[in-house]
């Protein structure tokens, strides 16, 4: 005899006492204390060694014949090299160590197996292993944010489908009845990054389709995983470290849709020119200026949270990482908006403008907010205060000064490059010359980025080697008591 | 119609039902069963401090 089970309903405690909330989020920041930290490790290493990529890459433009003895050295795959390692490695990485620890605290659960999210870390860092691997000695897919060989795919595939795995159960199982908008963010984005990642890798298309769905996924990869997750990040610790509720609750899930609903179409504006059915091309431009939408909720919303309270960025290491990122985010969408017109795209299409583009949007917002987790999480989970101010502040203003030199240096030059390379009366190599202290520019602000990031990972490895002097007060603000920044809980 | 008639059409009535949007997303109350959504990222022990100072700024607006 069968019987039919009865599904037991799910208990919402929306109003326990405080002794059981802070019990819970210490379970909750034990459950993800060895997945964060690995992850977090992992994302450091390739900071580091995605970095190093990109400055011989940049070198190289001033330097042409040196490291060209080697195949592996040379600019094709050092830039490829580069760009696997900073955007799978760093922060791909970074983002998953940050969401699994928001997550648990947000719906107030442990993390579900957090042997799961584990194995999905070190799966994660086989693929990196193997990939660049691959692409340093030659063998690559040879699509722009795809190089690494289909076979590696599949384990990066398996890993994220681990940690997703392991996030997914940790929700079903919330003790919360609503989502807080971070959880919005950061559920979507473990929902359509599979979705792209594993369509972009289905052999199944070639010619112009391969071309459209290599750019589909390469813009979708940034705004649909790197942007959400960035995002999410950004209003929790906005919120947090202000001791304030974000300005408005509805505003956000006004941008959370309007991203989710426009930002899917942008990625055509990148074969403007290209041999794709006008009306492609036409509803990505379309898209893209309509990203104002969701990118001015965003803005209004974090500028009215802040609105009065701008001094704590002074104070606040995690704050003023997160609110800067947070600005670029604003500008470069914008300026994206821009890019992706025809009359405007005519120009910087094929030019440095592009890449200045592109560093802008995951280094100064993505990588940013990313530093600002980094700050505010690893105290919570070493139960140690950041050792050195002096080490902060020198990070910041090297990793801010050197995005601000690249970027504004490769749009002033990408400009006058597309301009020299549509004036037919002007020979071609006008418009190669007229980049170079532009692009010498690029290498001293990439420098100052180096810096930024050997001064992170030297203070990250005081970090969680608990060395230097006990704290009781945050490094950062220790001119001046901030009393809203919350203290560490184990 | 041109194709860049129909960015600047779209755009258009876009814009007007994001700037509808935008007004009943700061001016409505919120959305009924998600009053207390907002105050998720708080912790137990930090939501009294953070209620008061709401409290407070009602009064003063």
């Amino acid at each position: 005899m069968s019987s039919t089970a009865v599904p037991t309903p799910v208990v919402y405690e929306d109003s326990p006492s405080a002794e059981v909330r802070i019990a819970e989020r210490i379970e909750a920041d034990r459950s993800t204390r060895g997945p964060v930290l690995l992850f977090f490790h992992s994302a450091v290493v390739w900071l580091i060694v995605g970095s190093i990529f990109g400055l011989i890459a940049s070198l190289k433009f001033q330097f042409p014949d040196w490291l060209t003895g080697e195949a592996w050295l040379t600019f094709g795959r050092v830039r490829t090299a580069h760009l696997n390692a900073v955007a799978y490695g760093w922060t791909s990485m970074a983002l998953i160590g940050t969401a699994i620890w928001m997550i648990p605290r947000l719906v107030r659960a442990p993390l579900f197996a957090p042997s799961l999210a584990m194995v999905s870390a070190w799966g994660w860092n086989l693929f990196m292993v193997l990939g660049l691997t691959a692409v340093l000695s030659g063998w690559s897919d040879g699509m722009e944010w795809l190089e690494i060989p289909r076979p590696i795919d599949i384990i990066v595939a398996l890993s994220g489908g681990l940690m997703a795995l392991s996030v997914l159960i940790t929700v079903a199982r919330r003790k919360t009845r609503h989502f807080y908008v971070s959880v919005w963010y950061v559920l979507a984005a473990m929902v359509w990054f599979p979705i792209i990642f594993v369509t972009a890798n289905l052999p199944l298309f070639g010619g112009v389709e391969e071309a459209a769905v290599n750019w589909w996924y390469g813009h979708n990869a940034l705004g649909l995983w790197i942007t959400p997750m960035s995002l999410g990040a950004a209003y929790f610790f906005i919120p947090k470290v202000l001791g304030r509720p974000i300005h408005s609750y509805n505003l956000s899930l006004v941008g959370f849709w309007a991203l989710a609903f426009f930002y899917s179409l942008n990625g055509h504006h990148h074969l403007i020119g290209g041999p794709l059915p006008t009306w492609v091309i036409t509803t990505s431009i379309t898209a893209s200026v309509m990203m104002v939408i969701p990118v001015a909720a965003t803005a209004v919303n974090f500028h009215n949270t802040m609105v009065g309270r701008f001094d704590a960025l002074r104070h606040s290491p995690t704050l003023r990482f997160v609110v800067i990122g947070s600005m670029i985010y604003t500008v470069v969408s914008v300026q994206g908006s821009i890019e992706a017109l025809r009359s405007f795209n005519r120009v910087v299409h094929f030019t440095q403008y592009t890449v200045g583009h592109a560093h802008l949007g995951v280094y100064g917002f993505a990588g940013f907010i990313l530093f600002g987790s980094y700050y505010f999480i690893l105290p919570r989970l070493c139960d140690w205060e950041w050792p050195s101010g002096t080490l902060i502040r020198v990070h910041f203003w090297t990793a801010f000064s050197g995005i601000v030199i690249y970027a504004g240096a490769l749009c002033i030059g990408g400009w006058l490059q597309g301009q020299a390379m549509l004036d037919a009366s002007r020979p071609f190599m006008d418009s190669v010359n007229i980049t170079k202290p532009y692009l010498l520019a690029r290498t001293i602000g990439g420098s100052l980025m180096v810096v930024s990031h050997l001064v992170f990972a030297y203070h990250y490895w005081l970090m969680v080697n608990r060395k230097g002097k006990p704290r009781y007060e945050p490094a950062w603000s220790d001119r001046r008591s901030y009393a809203m920044q919350p203290r560490p809980t184990t | 119609m041109t194709a860049g008639m129909f960015i600047v059409a779209v755009c258009a009535v876009g814009g007007v039902l994001a700037c509808v949007a935008f007004w009943w997303a700061t001016r409505s109350g919120e959305f009924s069963d998600a009053a207390e959504a907002r105050f998720l990222v708080f912790d137990d022990d930090e939501l009294p401090a953070v209620r008061e100072a709401e409290r407070q700024a009602e009064r003063r607006a």
